[in-house]
């Protein structure tokens, strides 16, 4: 499923974050939009997401999205498995399968037996990123929006899910946003500069 | 030495406030010198053993609480289901607010020789309760709920969780910390007010009609005063027994 961003616009108060912006994605690969801070790359994210419905232009394609979140936004009364299995526990749906799928990713993650019933106060904060990247990416859209998913992560763990996000792409589309120009998952996607 | 003192603090501090209190009135009483209005501790003590071994004192206590109780329940679902609906609907708020205001100004006195116009004096304490405690849980819930953190609901939206998983994930955790004060503060509010109703209007077989009977008839104090520490008593038991409760549902794990 295609995603088409036409001539979007968007302002906050008078400051104009995105101008006329359009793109056409295909329905999988590796995108990943690039710019200085300020630039709208956040904004865009939220609005292909539906989470920000305050612009001009339009986002075709009637594709579901998942979002890794720049501020994570774990549930704290939850632990670091059952924040990932609950996006995945829908009505009439096999619990135990969820929870065990939920636990195989954490577990490819460098997550412990241990860590899995952690809840996020309890986790460091790659842990917890880490956490909020298994759960976008355990989430079934057909889009994955990942915001700065290298954000507090070592070098080990960076290889990791760069391997992560790499095999995403090629299910389904995946865009990303980073600062850092070493993230290791921008070696051979496509760079859309904002 | 010190390590033990540090241990058991808290419990040694309440032990010496309540024995300062204690010298504090034995002082009082000493010094009034007149028994007949301010009996001294230790008698007053000994007052309340011998009414431990009397099934007056049971009955009365059991009937007060089980009235208390009842009106405290009945207050309490109706100000949480109160406060679910004013955070979900401005204009239920809005329209819910005179009465609620109401009933917070209006000093419990009056309400109890008002609705003793309408209600018998077994069922008053039950109704006085319930009226007292349920603007305290609506606005300890609407609070709650009001507090609920939009990034997380924002998150459950987008991950299309279920009405129940956004109840366990973003509501609840919110609407905790403010019902549970708010429950903790019911309890000594709904206990004095019915103890009150119980008193002005006389209801058989209770603590309020025991204590007026020892103030009016009798012009007992020391009786009173023996009546007014098993009310002080139980209001703590009660308190402790739902703290104690909360810590023991945290330490399992059931509390977000």
């Amino acid at each position: 499923m295609s995603l088409e961003i036409h001539n979007v616009t968007k302002y906050f108060g008078e400051q104009c974050v995105l101008s006329d912006f359009s793109y056409s994605f295909p329905d999988r690969g590796l995108y990943y939009l690039t710019g200085d801070s300020g630039r709208g790359k956040t904004t865009l994210l939220r609005i292909i997401a539906g989470l920000d419905r305050d612009f001009t232009g339009s986002v075709t394609g009637n594709a579901s999205c998942s979002l890794l979140f720049q501020d994570k936004r774990l549930f704290g009364n939850l632990t670091a498995l059952e924040n990932v299995a609950i996006v995945n526990e829908k009505r009439g749906c096999d619990r135990a399968a969820v929870k065990e799928a939920a636990a195989e990713l954490l577990l490819s993650m460098n997550f412990t037996e241990e860590d899995l019933s952690k809840r996020p106060q309890a986790l460091s904060g790659g842990m917890q990123q880490r956490t909020a990247i298994a759960r976008a990416v355990f989430y079934p859209a057909d889009v994955l929006l990942l915001d700065e998913p290298f954000k507090e992560l070592d070098k080990q763990n960076r290889d990791i899910l760069s391997a992560v996000i790499i095999r995403e792409s090629e299910k389904r589309l995946v865009i990303g946003v980073s600062h850092e120009a070493d993230d290791p998952a921008r070696n051979g996607s496509v760079l859309i500069p904002l | 030495m010190k390590t033990l003192f540090y241990r058991f603090r808290k419990p040694l501090l309440l032990t010496a406030g309540a024995l300062i209190l204690f010298l504090l009135w034995h002082i009082a009483a000493a010094a009034f010198d007149i028994p007949l209005i301010l009996p001294k501790p230790l008698p007053v003590l000994k007052a309340l053993g011998q009414l431990l071994g009397t099934a007056v004192f049971w009955k009365s206590v059991g009937l007060s609480v089980l009235r208390i109780s009842l009106g405290a329940a009945a207050g309490l679902i109706v100000g949480f289901l109160a406060g679910i609906l004013s955070a979900a609907s401005d204009t239920v708020r809005t329209l819910l607010s005179p009465l609620f205001s109401v009933i917070r100004a209006t000093p419990v006195a009056c309400f109890i020789i008002l609705a003793w116009v309408f209600i018998g004096s077994a069922q008053l304490p039950v109704f006085i309760a319930a009226l007292m405690v349920a603007p305290v849980m609506m606005t300890g819930t609407l609070t709650g709920l009001k507090s609920t953190d939009g990034a997380l609901l924002e998150a459950a939206y987008l991950y299309r969780l279920t009405f129940f998983q956004r109840v366990r994930t973003c509501y609840l955790p919110a609407l905790l910390p403010h019902a549970t004060a708010a429950l903790v503060n019911c309890i000594g509010l709904a206990w004095k007010a019915g103890i009150a109703a119980e008193i002005i209007v006389k209801t058989k077989d209770s603590i309020g009609y025991a204590i007026w009977d020892a103030k009016s008839w009798n012009v007992d104090s020391t009786l009173l005063f023996a009546w007014t520490l098993t009310v002080i008593f139980i209001s703590l038991l009660f308190e402790y027994l739902f703290r104690l409760l909360l810590k023991l549902r945290k330490e399992s794990g059931n509390v977000a």
